[in-house]
């Protein structure tokens, strides 16, 4: 059998290089820090990112999307584990079309992010050129 | 002074055992969040709020987390954490987590530095400073 070849490619850009990033957040989790921390919201989420999270029935979910995109794109970017700052560093909004935009603060960037949902997570996973997502 | 530190240590504990979901037995100083405790991203949050909250205090952004540290250049490169970069980790971290991750600087393992007792001794630093002025 031949062996699997790794194929990571990498571009540079923003924190480093780009390689795939996925991360997963449980509804859960996010449904207990929505109903817990709802007021600090504002505090880490940019306007377009608060209406996304907000405008729909199931806001929690909306809220595990975000957090999971956001952490997939740092993974894919090659920074570690992130600390609540990086959140406001980036911008990630799922359009209804299916695709989720993202971009830097400081560099704007379409990062392409796709987001699947099961039953109790959703996963988001970052890689360096365009697809588009199942949407949520 | 004692007393106040074992309280800060006491709350420090169960803010932690209650946003990981964990047994408080396992909250020592010397746990690390990620690597023992398995916080993760959202986790962290949660800590700093419940934090702000049960210590009546605003933690402003960067100073329980580091943030500089991974958007500077000047602390990062190439995915490791640079000499200038683990000098000013050091002003903030003191523990054997630290000794260990400084043999192996990679970005990726910095968040094993982040322990229990990090915390305490930063809300420990932080109350000190506020009940002076």
């Amino acid at each position: 059998m031949r062996p699997l070849k790794r194929n990571r490619k990498t571009v540079p850009v923003g924190f480093g290089r780009i390689s795939n990033g996925v991360d997963l957040v449980e509804y859960k989790r996010a449904k207990s820090f929505f109903r817990r921390h709802r007021s600090h919201l504002t505090s880490l989420f940019s306007q377009r990112e608060l209406l996304f999270i907000q405008k729909g029935p199931r806001p929690e979910e909306r809220l595990a999307a975000v957090l999971a995109a956001k952490e997939a794109v740092y993974k894919a970017v090659g920074a570690p584990k992130q600390t609540w700052l990086g959140f406001t560093q980036i911008e990630v909004v799922p359009k209804k079309s299916g695709r989720v935009t993202c971009a830097w603060t400081d560099r704007r960037r379409q990062l392409s992010i796709r987001l699947f949902k099961t039953r109790r997570f959703v996963v988001a996973s970052c890689v360096p050129k365009g697809v588009s997502c199942a949407g949520i | 002074m004692q007393n106040e530190r074992s309280e800060i240590v006491k709350n420090v504990r169960t803010v932690v055992a209650e946003a990981l979901k964990v047994d408080p037995e396992k909250v020592t100083l010397e746990a690390s969040l990620i690597k023992d405790l398995g916080a993760e991203s959202i986790d962290f949050l949660d800590i700093v709020f419940r934090l702000e909250k049960i210590f009546k205090i605003k933690i402003p952004k960067g100073e329980l987390f580091p943030e500089k540290l991974l958007t500077d250049p000047q602390y990062v490169k190439d995915g490791r954490i640079t000499p200038a970069g683990i000098e000013e980790l050091k002003k903030r971290v003191s523990n054997g987590s630290l000794d260990e991750f400084v043999k192996d600087p990679q970005l990726a393992n910095l968040g094993n530095v982040f322990t229990v007792g990090m915390i305490v001794n930063y809300l420990a630093e932080k109350l000190a400073t506020a009940s002076k002025s």
